[in-house]
């Protein structure tokens, strides 16, 4: 099997996020990057996947800034065999139907059997590229994945985490899967692979190259914080504590 | 004439989804009447429910055995069938819908706009980023547009007495599916639904194992209220996933949400942040928790929840 990982660089998901003074866009200047959490969920799986035998391939692509490539060289670290940056505009980056466009016509070129991926981005919250791949491809999908177990060489057990509790769906591959935080805990990466993943293939294309007839369609117009919360009283005291709170009526 | 709106009625067999009624007072926002469509097998139900909802003209019925499930394949090739009749095709905010959605709008070549948490007019729509940290105004010149109603930031709106919408049967294109729905477990609940319920009680990583996040179930049992979850409590066991509240779990926006033991990160707050009013309990006067908080408790929750229980009972 072949598998397809699509990695995002985002601001860490630890950093307080800050607006510009334009209002158009968030600061990015000396804020920590990071992979999409989700990103190396699905890393972390595809790489399972291959020490179990079952995959023989894992390739990872990022679309966005020429930096993305300290991202993907930090796929590669975790296990990855090689990757692939389009180097593009951030408003391509941040447009999952720019991006699906993007994947769909790396997927085609690749004979892929399985593209796994986050089913968010933690940025712009979308949660909508790998849907939006299987569409484009008419691939079978399953979203939200918690579980994901292989049947035969061609068809994927997985389990999703919906509204209600767990959906179990059989794939016939080729599919696409979008993974969910409980799937697994990403390894460490430590120092002598960090070593070994410099000498691994990393290939950079211009978007130009691909030959792509892209266009965003939706345009920002500000961003702005939402109302701050005024931050309320904290009691040391259980019955004063108590008493408040029936004086206000929170339970009625 | 005006705006054609399409609302896409996600439902779990028996009934409506709730937050199907959210995204009605959103669509209300903008139209007088509008069209439902709801698609799955033996949903007589769910259709005789969306024929009363507010202000709905047709209720669009498609009927099919491989549509049981609301798989994404084949509700998409369902709604391709249909969509090019409306201007704004609008979604409730759900896991059906968030999988469903994207597949049906790359097909039309369409960028749609999701969690939508404030409609400015009929281009211009307001989402929430970086969890609910920032608020991005997004506008579209594309004469389709393809959204999801955030039920959080939208209230409820009336169920009809009478079934007024006129049941329009459509026929249902020819169906395939690359993916094979194997089964459900789906958790029982015999408390308030965490999406619907005026009082949420949450725990966190500081209830310490699943039989002592049963102080939270009692606390919720007194008040009639939800249970919901941090994402370390989901992670460390004590309750499944479907109880998680956050970024990347359920937004909710009860009455009062109570917080037990949980520190109050980013992407837990995302969740609850719109909530009425914010009761924190943890033990760590630090705890970001009780920045956002309108009440808060410094203490060990084992001492005070069982407290606070006798208090509530004592009251009655
Ligand atoms: C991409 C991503 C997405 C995420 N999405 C979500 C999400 O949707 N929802 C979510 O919740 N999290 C999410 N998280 C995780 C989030 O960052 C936090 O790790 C998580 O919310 C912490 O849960 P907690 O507050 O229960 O645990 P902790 O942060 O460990 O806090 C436990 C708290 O309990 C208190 N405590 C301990 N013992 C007691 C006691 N006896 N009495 C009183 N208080 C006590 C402690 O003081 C502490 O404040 C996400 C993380 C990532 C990276
Ligand atoms: N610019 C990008 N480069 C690589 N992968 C991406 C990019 N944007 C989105 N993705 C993938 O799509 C998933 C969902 O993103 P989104 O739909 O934006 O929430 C992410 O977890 C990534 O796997």
């Amino acid at each position: 099997m072949k598998i397809l990982v699509p990695i995002k660089r985002v601001i860490d998901y630890n950093v307080v996020v800050q607006i510009s003074d334009d209002q158009q866009n968030v600061v990015t200047d000396n804020v920590k990057m990071s992979i999409n959490p989700f990103d190396e969920i699905a890393l972390e799986e595809a790489i399972r996947l291959m020490e179990i035998g079952v995959a023989k391939e894992v390739v990872c692509v990022s679309i966005g800034c020429d930096q993305s490539q300290e991202q993907l060289r930090q796929a590669l670290a975790m296990g990855a065999h090689r990757g692939q940056l389009v180097t593009c505009p951030d408003t391509i980056a941040q447009d999952p139907l720019c991006v699906a466009k993007i994947l769909a016509h790396i997927v085609a070129d690749g004979a892929y059997d399985i593209v796994l991926m986050g089913k968010q981005a933690i940025d712009n919250d979308c949660n909508q590229t790998g849907q939006m791949l299987a569409g484009l491809l008419d691939w079978p999908q399953a979203t939200f994945a918690s579980k994901v177990r292989t049947i035969k060489s061609d068809q994927i057990e997985v389990d999703r985490e919906v509204d209600g509790g767990t959906e179990v769906l059989r794939l016939q591959c080729p599919a696409i899967i979008t993974v969910d935080l409980r799937l697994n805990e990403p390894r460490y990466i430590t120092l002598p692979n960090i070593m070994q993943a410099k000498q691994k293939p990393l290939n950079v294309l211009t978007l130009d190259a691909l030959k792509l007839d892209l266009a965003t369609k939706l345009s920002r117009e500000r961003l702005e914080y939402p109302a701050a919360r005024q931050s309320g009283e904290v009691f040391t005291d259980l019955t004063k504590f108590l008493k408040k709170l029936d004086e206000d009526g929170v339970w009625d | 004439m005006g705006l054609r709106i399409l609302l896409v009625a996600t439902h779990h067999q028996k009934a409506l989804d709730d937050q199907v009624y959210h995204t009605v007072t959103a669509i209300r926002s903008l139209v007088d009447t509008y069209d439902v469509v709801v698609v799955g097998d033996k949903i007589k139900t769910v259709i005789a429910e969306a024929r009363r909802l507010d202000g709905v003209a047709s209720v669009l019925k498609v009927e099919n055995a491989l549509l049981k499930h609301q798989l994404a394949e084949p509700v998409v090739e369902v709604l391709l069938s249909i969509y090019a009749d409306y201007d704004m095709v609008v979604f409730p905010s759900n896991t059906t819908s968030k999988n469903i959605l994207p597949r049906l709008a790359a097909r039309c070549d369409i960028s749609p706009i999701t969690d939508v948490c404030e409609i400015m007019d009929d281009h211009r729509f307001k989402r929430p980023i970086y969890a609910g940290n920032i608020i991005e105004t997004v506008s579209t010149k594309q004469p389709k547009k393809i959204l999801s109603i955030r039920a959080a930031s939208y209230s409820k709106s009336a169920q009809m007495n009478k079934e007024h919408g006129r049941i329009v049967e459509c026929a249902c294109p020819e169906l395939k599916c690359g993916s094979n729905y194997k089964q459900s477990r789906m958790n029982q609940l015999d408390r308030p639904e965490l999406t619907a319920a005026k009082i949420v009680i949450s725990g966190g990583r500081g209830l310490g194992s699943t039989t002592d996040f049963d102080l939270i179930y009692q606390l919720a049992d007194e008040l009639n209220a939800a249970v919901g979850a941090s994402r370390a409590a989901v992670d460390a066991g004590y309750v499944s996933n479907d109880y998680q509240v956050g970024q990347t779990g359920k937004i909710i926006a009860p009455d009062v949400y109570v917080a037990v033991g949980i520190s109050g990160a980013i992407q837990h707050v995302a969740g609850m942040k719109d909530s009425r009013v914010i009761v924190a309990i943890n033990q760590d006067a630090d705890a970001p928790i009780f920045k956002i908080c309108d009440y808060g408790l410094v203490g060990d929750l084992f001492e005070v929840l069982p407290k606070l229980v006798l208090h509530l009972q004592k009251r009655k």
